[in-house]
């Protein structure tokens, strides 16, 4: 007797659909799974056999022979459980196989037979879309997550009981419920209890960061300790510009596979905004595994990547962003597969000038010698650097400014201006397959930053004074670029190129 | 070895289920060789032969299924010593021309009904 069912696994953000098979024969019993299952997956045995004994049904006394196809793709974690009880049960003639294999089933089970919520729900229901099946029947609590994907069959069960109820052999007149799916409105934006108004001074901070996001660029800012680095950090989230409809599948998608998805609220419209902490490793940086699961930087991607005090970071794992940084993904190549995650993502750092903190500062003396001070910086490699497109200087308040009543400008009107400067890339780009300024490159970056002759004097003599890279050269263009878009102008101007130069602070800066 | 009494209870109803075992091996046309081969490692309950098969039966008697059916107590440590036994046969007996077979022999039996299950090349 054999049944063959559909489950899915994931390979990156990307899913592949698994034949489960199973074959149930005479003979001394025994309970075997084959095609590269991980422990996870092996141990879905002991559950299933209770799952299905506790739920009032027979378990059979045979041999029991289950195949995860294609067999060289390693299967790892829990969600394969419901589609090999449910294909015991099948093979054994107490559910429908026919019916059953038009459906893609997904579902860790516990020992009484409640369905369990799993990882990757998303992807699955997109893979089950992509490959024309009927429908996918998953655990009640994974229901919302599924919902998103539209023109699909949704068949939520909470214990394996409601699955046997509704694929029962003798059952033919069971009228599969199209139910009304729970329609997930995009919620007004998000209220935020931090503001920008709440920074006094720090004007020119402020302005670097909001071309920093209108035009997703990179910023490190750099000053001593208490002066607010990590203050307007946190408040970066509260002038981000929605995210995008087809970016809002992209980003749930990334969550769904590590599982972090929260849709309460209904579908997520704010970017991700991720502060991994300094002793972050390597394989948590940029994602890793035996199978690949997706690190900060993807969890990052199409939002910002706050990295607190970059120097305390390890040196190995700040280089591992140079790759992403420049390609907007990461390849992650392990021995059995090698797989894509996108990584868009603001780098966003800050740091100290030196050891002590005060290197630099108008208030207070700086007692490190110039070799500390050398040595502190150069943990933040050449290459890194040349990636940051702004290098920002935050200095000390003044006892005025610091005393002062005034507030500061509202994160309402630095994000309305934002979310303009967004939508006129948005519209000159509609075109093409880019949809911000720092993705312009190549022949686009020419096309669409021309510059006049006098500007372009200017620009090869800053390049000749600070020794600027070709890739500093481009980056400059495209701040530039945004900077124009930011005072709605549709040429760049010499006064727009002046501050894109004017930000790259750190290759200036003679210790 | 608790309780004595039924401890050789069981050991009867072992014995008791491999004469039964015996009996319906014959009535499908095996040849029994040997009853009990019997060294240190173990025991084998039955060989026979059928046509060009050479069969290692065990034999597993059980009054009711509470713990599980009888087939299913033999397990990989027993098949193992089956194997072992049967290697140790072979060696004092010639069967080089006859295949081998490992056969599991299931009886439950209780005051009305006696179920008889044969499993062949088992293990």
């Amino acid at each position: 007797m054999l049944a063959v069912l559909k489950s899915c696994s994931l390979l990156g953000i990307k899913g592949v659909i698994i034949r489960v098979e199973v074959d149930i024969n005479r003979g001394l019993p025994a309970f075997d799974i084959v095609g590269l299952p991980d422990t996870a997956v092996r141990e879905s045995r002991e559950r299933v056999k209770s799952a299905i004994k506790n739920s009032g049904y027979d378990f059979p006394v045979k041999r029991i022979t289950i195949n995860l196809a294609p067999a060289d793709i390693r299967k790892i974690g829990p969600h394969f459980d419901l589609a090999i009880a449910s294909g015991i049960l099948a093979a054994q003639g107490m559910i429908n196989a026919g019916k059953i294999s038009d459906y893609l089933v997904v579902g860790e089970l516990s020992l009484n037979g409640n369905v369990q919520k799993v990882k990757g729900i998303l992807p699955m229901v997109l893979t089950a879309s992509k490959n024309d099946l009927k429908g996918i029947i998953l655990p009640a609590e994974n229901e919302l997550e599924a919902s998103l994907v539209e023109g699909i069959e949704i068949i939520p069960v909470n214990h394996i009981s409601e699955l046997i109820n509704i694929f029962r052999e003798q059952n033919e007149e069971y009228k599969f419920f199209s139910k009304k799916r729970n329609k997930l409105v995009n919620k007004n934006i998000k209220k935020y209890k931090l503001d920008f108004s709440e920074i006094k001074g720090q004007h020119e901070a402020k302005r670097a960061i909001e071309v920093v996001v209108a035009g997703s660029h990179n910023l490190m800012m750099i000053g001593p300790p208490g002066v607010g680095k990590t203050m307007l950090a946190k408040r970066i989230p509260t002038i981000m510009p929605p995210l995008l409809k087809e970016e809002q599948l992209e980003v749930s998608r990334i969550q769904s596979i590590v599982g972090k998805i929260n849709l309460k609220e209904g579908l997520q419209t704010q970017r991700p905004f991720r502060t991994p902490h300094h002793s972050i490793t390597a394989a948590s940086m940029i994602g890793g595994g035996k199978i690949p699961v997706p690190g900060e930087i993807s969890l990052a991607h199409k939002g910002v990547l706050f990295l607190d005090e970059i120097s305390e970071y390890k040196r190995n794992v700040l280089e591992l962003l140079r790759q992403p940084l420049e390609e907007k993904k990461i390849t992650i190549s392990r021995s059995t597969m090698t797989v894509d995650f996108p990584a868009e993502f603001i780098l966003i750092a800050s740091s100290n000038p030196c050891p002590c903190g005060y290197y630099g500062d108008s208030r207070r003396e700086c007692h490190c010698t110039i070799n500390k001070v050398r040595r502190y910086r150069s943990k933040i490699s050449g290459p890194l650097l040349d990636r940051i497109d702004i290098q920002l200087e935050v200095p000390s308040l003044s006892v005025d400014e610091l005393t002062e009543y005034k507030k500061g400008e509202k994160s309402k009107n630095m994000r309305n201006r934002v979310v303009s400067a967004c939508k006129r890339q948005q519209f000159r780009y509609k075109n093409e397959n880019f949809i911000n300024n720092s993705q312009l490159s190549g022949k686009d970056l020419r096309f669409y930053c021309k510059l006049n002759k006098s500007d372009r004097l200017l620009l090869k003599k800053a390049i000749r004074e600070l020794g600027l890279s070709a890739r500093a050269y481009d980056r400059i263009l495209r701040v530039a670029r945004t900077i124009a878009d930011l005072e709605e102008d549709d040429n760049i101007k010499s006064d727009h190129l002046a501050e894109a130069i004017q930000y790259r602070r750190m290759e200036r800066e003679i210790i | 070895m608790v309780n004595k009494k039924l401890d050789k209870n069981n050991k009867e109803i072992g014995r008791w289920g491999e004469k039964k075992a015996k009996l319906f091996l014959e009535e499908n046309g095996y040849d029994i060789i040997t009853e009990n081969f019997q060294v240190k490692q173990g025991e084998i309950d039955l060989i026979v032969k059928k046509e060009n098969f050479l069969v290692f039966v065990e034999v597993k008697t059980r009054k009711n299924n509470f713990f599980g059916p009888p087939q299913a107590a033999v397990n990989f440590e027993k098949q193992r010593k089956i194997r072992t036994i049967a290697k140790i046969f072979l060696l004092k007996n010639n069967f080089k021309s006859y295949k081998k077979r490992f056969d599991v022999i299931s009886i439950i039996y209780d005051s009305e009904k006696l179920e008889i299950e044969h499993y062949k090349n088992t293990f």
